[in-house]
């Protein structure tokens, strides 16, 4: 409080003039950002709603993978059932697309509705009736306002309303408020009428600066963001918060996750407001002209703060306010912001991932083109967020880039690594037993991304007057770091998915190098080519230094000559397939590796002393250069030598080292960026010769190793083509090992057989059936009426004339045995009828199976009385009679809990006698894992092997 | 308005002095402004409507919404204070009884025909008025010179109704 406030004044401020200023930059990607937080968010929410609700009908989806034989339980499908999944899920994913996108909707226009709702409760509390004290006279102070927004060209439709607020609207702080589309209001307490003209000034052109920044509606919207993302979820948990375990058990993660955003985005909304604040003070302060008139109105009225308090506090201390430095603007691009947009891209991957399976799965068979799509989304989303503000950061005297690139790694792999609230966790689970080494593939990818992408806004940060120059070389640099981003992210997540599946580093070695042919990043490297040499275009052009010719020359002619040599010299006809794999390889990572020598050596011998960022992209020109062109000198060695006479080779020569040099400067990344922050201390030193040497020598040095083996663990290694074409076999697994049948020739095993010789087939079952399986009693015979009519008049025709065949034994056993997820464990039953004649059952069967195939059978002691039932016919063994297998899938509730009973039924026919067996288990809750249901299908195979070859 | 006072003393020119004085709060507080920024009476008039009214004038205003984006400081305005300043300062001089009639009314009494509120007050005790005034003005953000000057006013508008002065 200063003397003129006790001393209350109307007179003019004098002798200072107001200046126009530029507007505080506006925070466009927290748009950006908050409005895809909410999709993702909603998108999650309308997952769970759609899973606790059962908008897709997944008793259905399950009872049809489950009677296929293919578990719902697994966190994916075995390969071999493709289509029959796809089939099943058809439905149930294209709803669950249509639902998630619905919420992905519905979350940002919900923000949007609650800050239309929230601006207007705000224009109600300050309704004119409530202003109606405000003294006329005041209409000076109205004039003047206008002058201030005339001052800042904010006129017509851009002029904020001015709202005097008296003692009875309780505002005793100046602020902005405003709502979407409509003008902002500026509402000063009436209190500054009464105090002297420049606290009036320096009050309303600080919120001049928030009006002509736009800040009202990003902090409105991450605000509503902050408190929609919990609630969000628990209302699509409503229908199982009866079961709280079953809850926490599928959602505590999400519950876990939804909290932590919502607090993190209020936090970071509040320390972002903080930074606008000192924008907007600063904006005051250079519009009067007097940097002094914003300290007295604070050191007047400011309130100290506990340190707790502060993390939510909008505004920063009086101190920081009045004492402004340079450091309030290294928030821009730093560790907070580039970790939260490295997440939010991440969610945002995650979702259009998702959506796009759905929808998608069906259109193209591998499941990389949703998740690289996917993954262009969340790069093109980074890129465009932390590029520009990385470009500014660059552009500050001393720019430090550990809090940068630290919160690049640290939100992209955490963004990954995460699921966003209330959707399936699929991606995570499927990664789970490999997680420290996605996490690791992970780091060291982003982490390369992150230094090529502060490399690039060096770049960019260095000043042009060309607008043509400019704006290509920000094309570029999108395009650069778009491309390298997804390839990099991508690669490292189909390599790890990879192991995985086949945990074999050979497999996963071939899968790294294999990309370099793969439809979409065999471009990878033309394309950042492209985008860099734009980059590189910022800059008039200006002849290369000698030293970086020679180095170019000398590496590619080297690294060229070394490949060609490498397989001119140890190629023979007659060779098998692996050592022409391991040969042609070879060549290509020898030109990679000429590539990563000229790409260091450039980079050290064309800096600037200490300023190594800034050459980081020419470096990275150079070595695609290199490596594309000691590509095309070895392709025409080897023409020339007789070999690589395919139209494509000339095409793989150039892409795929090319890849090759990428995956090697990531890898390499931490070790090459040691030494050359270490080599970029001492002075630059000329000597283009022996820079030439050094690097040709180098590239010599590196090509012997690899050709020697002593790289062959991180490049190609003898047995990788054989461990990449065991694995293609093992691309369709058979369904259950089968026991081979070898009828016996002695015996007709289709001869009718009496009452002891069908017990005798049935006596040795313990063989293959599992060690606790115990003898039980047979279960009497039921027929109960199912429904449709269709269905229960087919059962009963072939209950009917199975009954009515005459027949010389009929011998059944009864087996129990302790199985996993079962409730009281899983049941068999298998049995011998002889009959006199040679009957076909199948043809009652099949009308059967016709009618039933979806059906329901009255079950007392489930809930509604009753279960439903899918019938499919199922893969039948491979013996050498007729056979028939049904696969029964009966899903209902047992006191509210879903429930689902599997049985596998198969039915042979031997001359005159029917061996059938069934297998059958009961689960509660949790649906049948997938090695459950191989393990029904295994025992039904052995069972009816054994009991063929017993007759 | 100030009750009479009572004739409990003997001052200069036999004229009798009250040991004990009377004093309406917002006759009080409007004195001191009208001695010391008389520019603000028309906007004090307007808060003490609300004082009286039983709301607190300093009460922030609601920003649930997360759309209002505020200075983040309230202007001390001496009309704006000056109410807080009185009670603090009635409250630790007089102690809880006399603080008690002082207390702000709440919003289930406003329809009751409250008692206007009063400071009663030892004559002796004034001087200890103008020094926790000083203590709580700058508590609430005026600086020493600000402070003292505002507990003067207080000081004399309270030594002139001692004196048998009207407020």
């Amino acid at each position: 409080m200063t003397s003129s406030v006790l001393q209350a004044s109307d007179e003019p401020e004098a002798g200072r003039r107001l200046r126009t200023v530029s507007a505080p930059p506006r925070l466009w990607w927290v748009y950006v950002l908050v409005t895809l937080a909410l999709a993702a968010t909603g998108a999650g929410a309308a997952e769970a709603l759609f899973v606790t609700q059962d908008v897709g009908d997944y008793t259905a989806a399950q009872a049809c993978l489950t009677s296929n034989g293919i578990s719902v339980s697994e966190a994916r499908p075995p390969a071999s059932a493709g289509p029959i999944y796809a089939t099943c899920t058809h439905d149930y994913n294209r709803r669950l697309a249509f639902t998630s996108l619905a919420g992905a909707a519905v979350l940002p226009v919900a923000a949007w509705l609650l800050m239309v709702f929230g601006g207007l409760s705000t224009r109600w509390r300050l309704r004119p009736r409530r202003l109606v004290e405000v003294p006329p006279h005041l209409d000076l102070l109205t004039a003047r306002f206008m002058a201030l927004c005339n001052s800042q060209d904010l006129r017509g439709r851009r002029r904020p309303r001015l709202v005097l607020a008296p003692p009875a609207t309780a505002v005793t702080d100046a602020f902005t408020t405003g709502l979407p589309g409509g003008r902002p209001w500026v509402v000063v307490p009436l209190a500054y009428a009464y105090t002297d003209r420049a606290a009036f000034d320096t009050v309303a052109l600080h919120e001049l600066g928030h009006v002509r920044a736009r800040d009202v509606l990003w902090a409105s919207a991450v605000w509503w963001a902050g408190w929609l993302a919990f609630p969000a979820l628990v209302l699509a948990l409503i229908p199982i918060l009866n079961l709280p375990a079953a809850m926490w058990d599928f959602y505590g993660g999400s519950l876990i996750i939804a909290m932590v955003t919502a607090v993190s985005l209020l936090v970071v909304r509040a320390a972002l407001l903080r930074r606008r604040e000192l924008a907007a003070d600063r904006h005051a302060a250079h519009a009067t002209g007097n940097p002094d008139a914003m300290a007295a109105v604070l050191r007047a009225g400011s309130r100290p703060a506990s340190r707790a308090a502060r993390v939510f506090a909008t505004h920063p201390p009086a101190a920081d306010r009045l004492a402004p430095t340079e450091r309030d603007e290294r928030w821009d691009g730093g560790f907070v912001f580039t970790a939260a947009t490295g997440i939010v891209a991440m969610l945002t991957y995650h979702g259009v991932h998702a959506v796009l399976a759905d929808l998608l799965g069906f259109v193209d068979t591998d499941p990389r083109l949703s998740a690289d799509v996917a993954l262009a989304v969340a790069a093109l989303l980074w890129t465009s967020v932390v590029l520009p503000a990385w470009t500014r950061r660059a552009a500050l005297p001393k720019p430090r880039w550990v809090g940068s690139r630290s919160g690049a790694v640290f939100g992209l792999v955490a963004g990954f690594c995460l699921q966003v609230p209330g959707a399936s966790a699929a991606i995570t689970d499927f990664f789970a037993p490999e997680r420290p080494l996605l996490i690791a593939g992970l780091t060291l990818a982003a982490f390369a991304v992150s230094v090529l992408t502060s490399a690039i806004a060096t770049r960019l940060a260095e000043p042009e007057d060309s607008v043509l120059r400019r704006r290509l070389s920000k094309f570029g640099a999108s395009l650069t770091v778009v491309v390298a981003l997804t390839a990099a992210v991508s690669g490292t997540v189909s390599s790890v998915a990879t192991y995985l599946l086949f945990p074999d580093p050979a497999i996963a070695r071939g899968h790294v190098v294999a990309l370099g042919s793969d439809r979409a990043w065999q471009y990878a490297p033309v394309l950042i080519l492209a985008g860099l040499t734009f980059v590189t275009l910022q800059q008039r052009w200006r002849r290369p230094r000698p030293v970086v010719v020679a180095v170019i020359v000398v590496t590619a002619v080297a690294g060229g000559a070394a490949a060609a040599l490498s397989w001119v010299l140890r190629v023979q006809d007659g060779q098998d397939n692996g050592v022409r794999y391991v040969l042609v390889y070879q060549r290509w990572w020898i030109c990679a590796l000429a590539g990563l020598v000229a790409a260091v050596a450039v980079l050290l011998a064309n800096r600037r002393r200490g300023a190594t960022l800034a050459g980081a992209p020419a470096a990275l020109v150079s070595g695609l250069l290199v490596t594309s062109v000691a590509g095309a000198i070895q392709y025409v060695a080897v023409r020339i030598a007789g070999h690589a006479k395919e139209s494509t080779i000339f095409q793989q020569s150039v892409e795929v080292p090319g890849w090759l040099l990428l995956v090697a400067l990531i890898v390499t990344l931490p070790l090459t960026s040691l030494l050359v922050s270490a080599w970029a201390r001492r002075d630059p030193r000329r000597g283009t010769a022996l820079w030439a040497v050094g690097a040709g020598a180098a590239t010599v040095l590196l090509a012997a190793a690899l050709i020697d083996g002593r790289l062959a663990a991180v490049t190609v290694a003898q047995h990788d083509y054989e461990a990449e074409q065991a694995a293609m076999a093992l691309g369709t697994p058979p369904l259950a090992p089968v026991t081979a049948v070898v009828p016996s020739t002695s015996e007709d095993h289709g001869r009718p057989l009496d009452e002891p010789a069908a017990t005798a087939a049935l006596a040795h079952l313990s063989a293959v059936l599992p060690p606790d399986a115990e003898l039980e009693d047979n279960a009497p015979s039921t027929s109960p009426t199912v429904t449709p009519p269709a269905c229960d008049a087919a059962t009963k025709k072939l209950t009917t004339t199975e009954k009515a065949m005459p027949r010389t034994a009929d011998v059944e056993r009864a087996y129990k045995f302790a199985a996993d997820g079962t409730v009281g464990g899983a049941h068999v039953t298998a049995s011998v009828t002889s009959y006199t004649g040679v009957e076909n059952l199948f043809s009652e069967m099949d009308d059967e199976l016709r009618a039933c195939g979806h059906y329901r059978t009255p079950q007392e002691i489930y809930d509604g009385g009753h279960l439903d039932g899918v019938v499919t016919a199922g893969p039948v063994p491979a013996l050498p009679y007729p056979a028939r297998t049904r696969n029964y899938s009966l899903t209902g509730r047992f006191h509210g809990k879903p429930a689902i009973v599997v049985i596998r039924d198969c039915s042979v026919h031997v001359g005159h006698n029917v061996i059938t067996v069934e297998v059958f288990g009961g689960y509660l809750q949790k649906p049948p894992s997938q090695a459950e249901l191989e393990l029904f299908d295994r025992l039904v195979t052995n069972l009816v092997t054994k009991l063929t070859g017993g007759l | 308005m100030t009750e009479k006072a009572r004739p409990e003393g003997a001052g200069r020119e036999g004229v009798v002095l009250p040991a004990r004085i009377t004093v309406e709060l917002a006759d009080l507080a409007r004195e001191v402004v009208a001695e010391v920024a008389p520019d603000q009476l028309p906007y004090f008039a307007l808060v003490t409507a609300e004082w009286t009214a039983g709301k607190e004038p300093r009460k922030p205003a609601g920003a649930w919404s997360g759309g209002e984006i505020g200075l983040g400081t309230d202007l001390p305005l001496l009309s704006n204070i000056i109410f807080t300043v009185l009670t603090g300062t009635a409250g630790q001089v007089l102690g809880a009884a006399g603080f008690a009639g002082l207390q702000r009314r709440r919003w289930w009494r406003r329809r009751r025909t409250a008692r206007p509120a009063q400071l009663v007050l030892d004559v002796d005790r004034i001087d200890e008025i103008r020094d926790a005034c000083i203590v709580h003005a700058q508590t609430l953000g005026l600086n020493e010179a600000e402070a003292t000057l505002l507990s003067d006013a207080v000081h004399g508008v309270l030594r002139r109704a001692a004196d048998g002065g009207r407020l």
